[in-house]
């Protein structure tokens, strides 16, 4: 038998040829996807033993390892919960809150950053309610969201805005679990600039309509309207 | 030649009516309809501003939404469009005067106060009738619309067959052509009276035997060291979800953020599984698919509108009384992406920090129908992306501990600095 260096040159290429070919084809196999998981080598080195974010828990009743925050404490560098609870009095209420923030070029990058991933969708990016979800009713969602450059949502106070983003208003949900309070301010911050910048004002409200406000807000919460308010969101 | 022309008359005369018939039955409805839906004599392209900008985030036109469809609403209402000129003028009034059919609609919408419009005039209010009576809904039928994406899947499959035909084609060929060559040596070698050599049979011959151990030994080879570099990478797993999940239809077509949904990923070491509040976000309204038609990676149809129906289920959404009276229970999706306990990942130290976009471990995401694992998440992935990935170094408050390199970057003696450079290949940077 003839050794490699004197083999025909036509042997080495057919040689290379089939295992290069054949090589391809194992290798396309590799980007076949499956369905059900591999056979794992070391299978309690590869899945958590601990109790994982969303890994079932057997020590809480409904059986979930992630918690929420124990209610009553607050979050180191977190604001204090939001205190007015979801109802009629604690909306018309919610214009009196004062936005905590102060505003400056950084959380208006930020708040239109925070816009345009959670808001815009729907109020659009321009803010005239028109967002890529609904395209001038001709979207998947039906319901027209609120405009911000005209009509009456434009002179809401920015509490009110607050508390719509934190408790939802009619078909919009709550924003509470995406979005934080600080983010929500900035946000908030963002749209008042926005307004402005097209010259529209937000009405103050005069001293005695912010007194009978409150009064009713205070009796509702008397009558345990308050309850389980605090906290979570 | 007189039953000719009465066949001709008889056929002229048929023709005719025929035509006047056919005519009458496509154009009569539609006048009729036109005539019945105008009947609040409205101008219906200044009601449909008007409805948008006032009407639309309560009501629309055909379906339920926080107050009843509008279209033919006015012609319900005891007392005619008087009664539903004060009706938006002031709701509350209207109710308080005990109106029976107002204050029994208002119960059957779970007692939700309508916004008083006093800023609408009655015009105003034709005119939105007019519009919201003529209103057709777009492009009905969600699943006829099947065919023009429903090529693509079998489309690939039949690229392979054409591949292995053409293979197959070629070998026969090659067979057919080495035949043809010992042949016509046989027949060369009778003629020049050379003794023909015994016949072998070819996986009898050396020289074939040994090519064959030179292959198998460069494909054993590489079944070896590849099958022993990926133990325990799921790349390409791609598991079957309890809900039909599209990122296509939301991260693509509909353009929804990536964080929009996975909030986590900025904030937290995880990206998070939107809690299915998120979904009923949009999908409180959204109750049926509209958009194009939707295949699994098996060219399947999926029906979109029975996986929203299979969410509404898991929330326990009544979607007739638009409430979450019914019992819900968790949506157990399948975890694709897993890390072993021994290694440290975070997800905000990458989103947020380095500014890693989503798709360059996810892959194209918003392209795919059904997610699978996109990398392997071997220990050599993050090693390549750690050694070569510079980072973002002067703009960035994290790095300002890195004196050294802020130093020999205002020198131009670097001109980059790299994850590895600040220990991101260090084993307790991952390990511990």
């Amino acid at each position: 038998m003839k050794n490699l260096y004197q083999m025909k040159r036509i042997n080495i290429i057919v040689i290379l040829f089939v295992t290069a070919g054949s090589l391809l084809l194992l290798s396309a196999c590799h980007t076949r996807k499956y369905h059900e998981p591999k056979d794992i080598y070391m299978p309690d080195m590869e899945y958590s033993r601990a109790y994982d974010a969303y890994t079932e828990n057997p020590v809480f009743a409904d059986n979930q390892t992630s918690r929420l925050p124990v209610s009553g404490t607050v979050q180191r560098g977190a604001m204090l919960p939001y205190h007015i609870p979801e109802s009629d009095s604690g909306y018309a209420y919610s214009g009196t809150v004062a936005n905590p923030l102060h505003v400056d070029d950084s959380i208006l990058k930020e708040g239109k950053r925070l816009f345009d991933i959670y808001c815009a969708i729907c109020h659009g990016e321009k803010l005239d309610g028109d967002g890529p979800l609904y395209k001038g009713g001709s979207g998947p969602f039906i319901a027209a969201p609120a405009n911000f450059i005209a009509g009456p949502t434009s002179t809401l106070p920015e509490g009110t805005i607050f508390y719509v983003a934190t408790y939802g208003l009619r078909n919009m949900g709550s924003y509470a679990s995406q979005v934080n309070q600080h983010q929500r301010w900035m946000i908030v911050s963002y749209i008042k600039s926005v307004e402005r910048s097209k010259g529209i004002s937000t009405p103050e409200k005069e001293d005695s309509t912010l007194h009978s406000l409150e009064t009713a807000y205070l009796s509702t919460l008397k009558g345990g309207a308050a309850t389980g308010g605090m906290g979570s969101k | 030649m007189g039953v000719n022309s009465l066949y001709k008359t008889l056929w002229r005369k048929l023709t005719a009516s025929l035509v006047f018939a056919v005519t009458l039955f496509f154009f009569t409805p539609q006048v009729l309809w036109a005539q019945g839906a105008a009947a609040p004599k409205g101008d219906a392209t200044a009601g449909k501003t008007l409805f948008q900008n006032n009407c639309a985030s309560c009501h629309t036109p055909l379906t339920k939404l926080i107050g009843p469809p509008l279209q033919g609403a006015e012609g319900k209402v005891p007392g005619g469009m008087d009664e539903v000129y004060k009706w938006v003028h002031n709701s509350s009034a209207v109710l308080a005067s005990g109106n029976k059919y107002f204050n029994d609609l208002y119960n059957e919408y779970g007692k939700v106060n309508m916004t008083h419009f006093p800023q609408l005039s009655d015009k105003d209010i034709d005119d939105i009738f007019a519009y919201v009576d003529n209103f057709v809904a777009p492009g009905s039928a969600p699943t006829a619309s099947g065919a023009p994406s429903g090529q693509a899947a079998p489309g690939s499959s039949s690229n392979s067959l054409v591949f292995g035909i053409l293979t197959l084609v070629l070998a026969i060929l090659v067979l057919i052509l080495v035949q043809v060559n010992s042949n016509l040596r046989k027949l060369a070698n009778d003629k020049e009276g050379v003794e023909n050599p015994k016949p072998i049979p070819f996986y009898r011959r050396k020289r074939n035997i040994f090519m064959l151990v030179i292959i198998l030994f460069f494909i054993g080879g590489y079944l070896l060291v590849d099958g022993a570099t990926t133990i325990g990478y799921s790349k390409n797993y791609q598991p079957r979800q309890p809900i039909f999940f599209s990122h296509k239809v939301h991260a693509g077509i509909n353009q929804i953020n990536c964080l929009y949904c996975h909030a986590g990923a900025e904030k937290s070491r995880y990206a998070m599984i939107p809690s299915p509040n998120i979904c009923m976000n949009c999908h409180r309204v959204i109750d049926h698919y509209t958009g194009p038609a939707i295949h699994d990676d098996g060219g399947k149809l999926v029906d979109g509108t029975a996986q929203i129906q299979k969410l509404y289920e898991y929330v326990g959404w009544n979607d007739q009384t638009k409430k979450y009276d019914k019992p819900g229970h968790p949506i157990e999706w399948v975890q694709i992406h897993n890390l072993p306990d021994f290694v440290y990942f975070n997800h905000s130290q990458h989103v947020k920090v380095g500014q890693i976009q989503c798709q360059t471990c996810h892959g194209p995401i918003a392209t795919e129908n059904e997610v699978y694992q996109y990398a392997t998440l071997g220990m050599g992935w993050c090693i390549n992306c750690h050694r070569t990935t510079k980072v973002q170094f002067t703009s960035n408050g994290y790095y300002t501990i890195f004196t050294k390199y802020e130093k020999e970057l205002k020198m131009h003696q670097i001109d980059s600095v790299t994850v590895e450079m600040q220990g991101g290949t260090d084993c307790n940077k991952c390990h511990y």
